[in-house]
């Protein structure tokens, strides 16, 4: 998987040192930049010379867009680092194939829609309720088998404690951030906090070179040395797993693992995961921790999204690992193993939620995902109109990686397992798709209590309606019940009373995966073309979509 | 999900022939009371109309002329028909499983014998061990009010079994504060509201005492405290909530009354308002022989009623007995809503209304002579602590002391011979034996008695046929109402009649209907066009009209009340094809003639 690019895009390959030997000639891969033989790193941006994919005649990952205010240096071509097989990526939404299918799925359900809409209507209703009972299995039964359960691996403060600087490997902390100077003093202070022997510490501030703002922010602090200001080349796509990507290109720990700018990780964070990789056999490449909100009680919404959170990340996740599902990470906070991070190809620049692709892609190489049961703090969304933007962004995330990894179903199918796939439909298509689909139910269901239309009647045979209360009544409160456990086992009252008004969160969830949905129908060259603002992707540390950048 | 919980992953990786001994007594129970419901439905034909007619309720969802849904109807809690469903796809092969309804002595039987298991499982969660254990699965097991209820299809298997679960998962939330044992208990509290409306006081007194005990628990300001006391009791009360209201809605959604058990003409007003004032002239309801009535009643069930509650409510002093707590919050609840609703005259006083006291005092048993039944924290100030009290208190302990000194002095000067007199287990065994030597024979007086069955249908009644063994064994049932369904129908199968040509109210009817190897021939009241057969039965192509005699319950049969006096003067609307008379039961079929062509 690594390295196999596509040759014909390439620009002429820059070599390194270390790769050609041809010391007078050398450049930094990156920055381009000279740099000296033998040299482990560049001077001027810091990544390690000469890593892994150089010997391979790789082609490049990206092309550079040319922007007016940054003075174009030669041909900065990225060439080493990781790059994604096309099928894997979702630098094209749809392959040919899924092209394809998806024009005769249309024309069909079109055609059958024009003969007997009806009819069509009516299987589809059929569809959408099988589905949702379906959904509603797998959540119920994932959930009463992880109730009972640690919510990870438990690692106690002393074992944690105990670790000594020898027994502790390199840790490489990755931190993207992008525009936010006014937090650096805050996020470096916290950092600072990790405890992790320094000298075995290797935190990377990925900032962008154009942003120089944050930059002066974070070197105005002087930051100690183990925490490194890293400048993002630009180049496109300008996204945060991008930036990480080149975090990861000069990373020196033997574990990497991601921040973002505004977490507050328990300070033992990295001793435990160091501990529980240790306790757990290879083939798990990546640990989870648990993500919830420091200002959870702050309003109304960030009450709802914390206790969103602990259903997903102490109950459904747990639930995954258990069902040996693929799990969708969480933006923040997962550790890796690096040199299998590196092997099946690091983060897709391409996919806005480039950790739960991860996660299916790491799966799907037969690498498994465990949870740890420590806690990083963000801050929880607690505007409505920027709660909308970002869960818009994950809903389409969600879609961009189903359709990825669905290029190809069977093998899928093979590499994950019948539950393993059924959960990765169920979680990754479902939740968006089923966001979009309730309103209609909603609104049908009103329709009928109000003025009884006879059209609705028609819709709804016998069967397909019992099916249907069946599915309203039990599905509603599914969700509504498994929301208020999990809220009343994460933070007792606060956030109880809060998921017994869920179903107006869910309304807005709905409002998220429409918006997803049109920007997919309305400018789906959104999805498929570089040049048009990707970069509007890059998750600003409050999670919210960035300022869109001028080159898009 | 209820009892999937119990069951670890560990020991589904254990072949199934490991027969453990929880196994073994759910097995033998099943089987006991599968041999006593053959004996009893198959054998004798004692046959409880409700279960009966619950059966019918299902059989018409997959079977009649129309069949959906909402034929299972609204008037009772639909889990028992439910779970008799996929039983009645067997009818064809064994028509008894729905002719004599013995499809829900099946499933009565399975749940009752799950109540048994759960009985242990309780017992052995409280630290109660070896021989004390057994008998208390027995006390609850061999009572022939239990065995009975296990036989003969009734809900009351389903509920005791639900309200054990509850009782013993609230019991663990109470002691280990494990949330997900406060989710199993409140879904079982939602399955049981599912099964009968009585599971409402029991929910109620959870949610009270989770509330105060999650309050009392939690540390912080008052308000916190409180907060996270409602917040407790809202997990466990969520599940029963949205079963009231997910039941309620698809009520009114589907026949378009949300509280059709409360308020239809088949509902508890409909039949209090025709029987009530019987049933009340007979036992005194209302009076204070109703008292004396109802209290004949619970004791008659299980006499340690009287010892047991009290010792639970005052056992561990100030930091109560957390396992009884939850058992008086779930049992105690539904126990007290029979006498509250009999004596206030909102219950017709049945027997089987007390039933939960045998679960009760079993599990009572078990929550006192447990070494682990939980501690709840204490709400009250210590006595010590009290001014004017402290004092006596003192003198009260050194009393104690001494006489706990003495006691063990005396263990210990005992003979190595004699040891088994001090043996505290044996004590207990014994005690358990002894409640059981009592409450089997006192508890058998009592059903039989038919005084405690304020009309025909008790368990007195029902029973009669197998304590007064006759020559009629096996042809005559208790109520008669067996021989003359089986009568109409089979006279009815004779006249080759196409589909839907005979009308019928199924609430006195189904005898008839489950009985027919022809049910779509039937017109029911489950059907969505019955009205319409009804107002204008021949142009519908109804040839035949089946009609009880408006008798009792019979009044409230849809086609007397709609053609008043029809079975004795049918003039004007049909004319009289045949009268059934058996077992005091009498049905007229009525020919309506063919319609007017055209």
């Amino acid at each position: 998987m690594t390295g196999a690019g596509d040759a014909s895009r390439g620009a002429a390959p820059s070599a390194t040192a270390s790769a050609t030997g041809v010391g007078h000639a050398a450049h930094c891969w990156f920055c381009r930049s000279q740099v000296r033989v033998g040299q482990e790193r560049c001077d001027r941006c810091g990544v390690r010379i000469g890593m892994r994919g150089d010997a391979e005649p790789g082609g490049p990952a990206w092309e550079v867009a040319p922007r007016p205010d940054v003075a174009l240096r030669p041909a900065p071509v990225l060439r080493s680092l990781p790059e994604l097989p096309p099928e894997m990526s979702a630098r094209t939404t749809l392959s040919p194939g899924q092209r394809r299918w998806l024009g005769a799925f249309a024309l069909a359900v079109l055609a059958v829609g024009i003969i007997a809409p009806v009819e069509a209507a009516i299987a589809g209703i059929t569809i959408v309720t099988l589905a949702y009972l379906a959904a509603l299995a797998y959540r119920a039964a994932i959930f009463a088998r992880s109730l009972n359960r640690p919510r990870g691996i438990a690692i106690s403060d002393e074992q944690a404690k105990a670790l000594t600087a020898d027994e502790l490997p390199v840790y490489t902390v990755l931190v993207p951030a992008y525009r936010e100077p006014s937090i650096m003093p805050r996020l470096i202070a916290s950092l600072a906090a990790i405890n992790y022997p320094h000298e075995k510490l290797d935190i990377k501030l990925l900032l962008e070179e154009d942003d120089l703002e944050t930059i002066r922010a974070a070197e105005a602090r002087n930051p100690p040395a183990y925490i490194e200001i890293v400048r993002v080349p630009h180049s496109m796509p300008k996204t945060k797993p991008k930036a990480c990507l080149v975090g990861l290109a000069a990373a020196r720990g033997e574990f990497v693992t991601i921040y973002d700018a505004e977490d507050r990780p328990d300070s033992l964070q990295l001793r435990r995961a160091v501990a529980a990789f240790s306790q757990v056999d290879e083939k798990v490449a990546c640990l989870q921790a648990r993500l919830s909100y420091h200002n959870a009680e702050q309003n109304l919404l960030t009450r709802w999204f914390t206790a969103e959170y602990a259903l997903w990340f102490s109950e459904l996740l747990p639930g995954l690992v258990d069902a040996q599902a693929p799990i969708p990470l969480g933006g923040t906070s997962n550790h890796f193993r690096r040199e299998i991070l590196e092997s099946i190809g690091g983060w897709d620049p391409w996919n806005v939620t480039e950790d739960a692709d991860l996660g299916i892609r790491l799966h799907r190489a037969g690498y498994r995902t465990r949870l740890l049961d420590s806690v990083t703090l963000e801050e929880a969304n607690s505007d409505f109109v920027n709660w909308i933007k970002q869960r818009s962004r994950w809903y389409k995330g969600y879609l961009q990686s189903w359709l990825v990894h669905m290029r190809d179903p069977k093998r899928v199918w093979r590499e994950l397992g019948p539950m393993g796939f059924a959960g990765f439909c169920l979680f990754v298509l479902g939740t968006p798709v089923l966001a979009i689909v309730n309103p209609m139910f909603w609104v049908l269901t009103l329709a009928w209590f109000v003025i009884h239309p006879p059209i609705i009647l028609s819709l709804f045979p016998a069967w397909v309606y019992y099916l249907s209360l069946l599915s309203f009544v039990l599905g509603n409160f599914v969700f509504l019940y498994t929301s208020l456990v999990s809220a009343h086992r994460e933070n007792g009252s606060v956030l109880t009373f809060a998921a017994l008004a869920a179903p107006v969160y869910w309304a807005m969830m709905s409002i998220a995966a429409i918006k997803a949905l049109v920007q997919l129908i309305v400018a789906p060259s959104f999805w498929e073309k570089t040049a048009h603002g990707l970069d509007l992707l890059h998750a600003a540390p409050t999670g919210t979509e960035a300022v869109p950048d001028a080159a898009g | 999900m209820l009892l999937a919980e119990r069951l670890p992953a560990r020991r589904l990786a254990i072949p199934i022939a490991a027969l453990t001994p929880a196994r073994a007594i759910f097995l033998a129970s099943f089987l006991g009371y599968l041999v006593a419901a053959a004996i009893l439905v198959l054998g004798f034909h004692s046959i409880v109309g409700d279960a009966w007619s619950r059966i019918g309720n299902a059989d018409y969802m997959l079977f009649s002329r129309d069949p959906h849904l909402a034929a299972i109807g609204f008037v009772w809690g639909p889990l028992p028909s439910l779970l008799a469903l996929p039983l009645l796809l067997f009818w064809r092969i064994w028509p008894d499983l729905v002719a004599v309804g013995f499809a829900g002595s099946i499933v009565s039987a399975a749940c009752m014998a799950a109540a048994v298991w759960q009985v242990w499982e309780a017992a052995t969660d409280w630290g109660v061990g070896g021989r004390t254990r057994a008998a208390i699965t027995a006390l609850f097991a061999l009572h022939p009010m239990i065995i009975y209820y296990a036989a003969n299809g009734m809900s009351e298997a389903i509920f005791m079994l639900i309200l054990i679960v509850a009782a013993r998962y609230l019991a663990r939330w109470l002691r280990d504060g494990s949330l997900a044992a406060l989710v199993v208990s409140g879904i079982a509290l939602a399955l049981g509201y599912l099964t009968r409306y009585e599971a409402i006081p029991a929910a109620l007194g959870a949610a009270a005492l989770v509330g105060i005990v999650g309050a009392i628990r939690a540390r912080g300001t008052v308000r916190r405290r409180t907060l996270t006391g409602l917040a407790d009791a809202t997990v466990l009360l969520v599940p029963a909530v949205a079963a009231f209201v997910g039941f309620a809605f698809a009520s009114l959604l589907i026949v378009g009354n949300p509280f059709e058990q409360f308020t239809s003409v088949y509902g508890i007003a409909s039949q209090l308002a025709i029987v009530g004032n019987d049933v009340a002239f007979q036992t005194g309801q209302g009076t204070a022989a109703g008292y004396v009535y109802i209290a004949r009643q619970v004791i008659g069930l299980s006499p340690a009623v009287l010892a047991l509650v009290p010792l639970g409510l005052i056992a561990g002093g100030r930091k109560p007995n957390a396992a009884a707590m939850a058992i008086l919050a779930t049992l105690g609840m539904v126990v007290a809503w029979s006498v509250f609703g009999f004596v206030t005259g909102r219950t017709l006083g049945w027997l089987r209304y007390s039933i939960a006291v045998i679960p009760l005092d079993a599990l009572l048993a078990a929550a006192l002579l447990g070494v682990r039944p939980g501690r709840l924290p204490a709400v009250l100030p210590a006595p010590s602590t009290i001014r004017g009290l402290a004092f006596p208190w003192r003198i009260l302990e050194a009393i104690a002391r001494l006489v706990r000194r003495g006691a063990r002095l005396a263990a210990r000067a005992v003979p190595a011979r004699l040891a088994w007199a001090v043996d505290a287990h044996r004590w207990a065994t014994g005690l358990v034996a002894l409640l059981l030597v009592v409450t089997v024979p006192v508890g058998t007086l009592t059903m039989l008695d038919e005084r405690n069955n304020p009309q025909e249908g008790g368990e007195g009644f029902l029973l009669r046929p197998i304590v007064h063994i006759g020559p009629e064994f096996g042809t005559v049932s208790p109520l008669g109402q067996y021989e003359v369904g089986r009568e109409v129908a089979a006279y009815v199968d004779s006249l080759g009649l196409r589909d839907g040509q005979v009308l019928v109210d199924v609430s006195s009817g189904f005898t008839v209907v489950l009985q027919s190897m022809r049910p779509r021939q039937f017109v029911i009241t489950t059907d969505r066009d019955f009205q319409a057969a009804l107002s204008s039965p021949q142009s519908f192509g109804v040839r035949y009209l089946l009609v009880p005699e408006s008798v009792g319950y019979a009044q409230l049969d849809a086609l007397n009340r709609a053609y008043p006096g029809i079975y004795s003067n049918p003039s004007g609307i049909g004319t009289i094809v045949r009268t059934f008379s058996s077992g005091g039961n009498s049905w007229r079929l009525i020919d309506v003639g063919v319609a007017p062509t055209g």
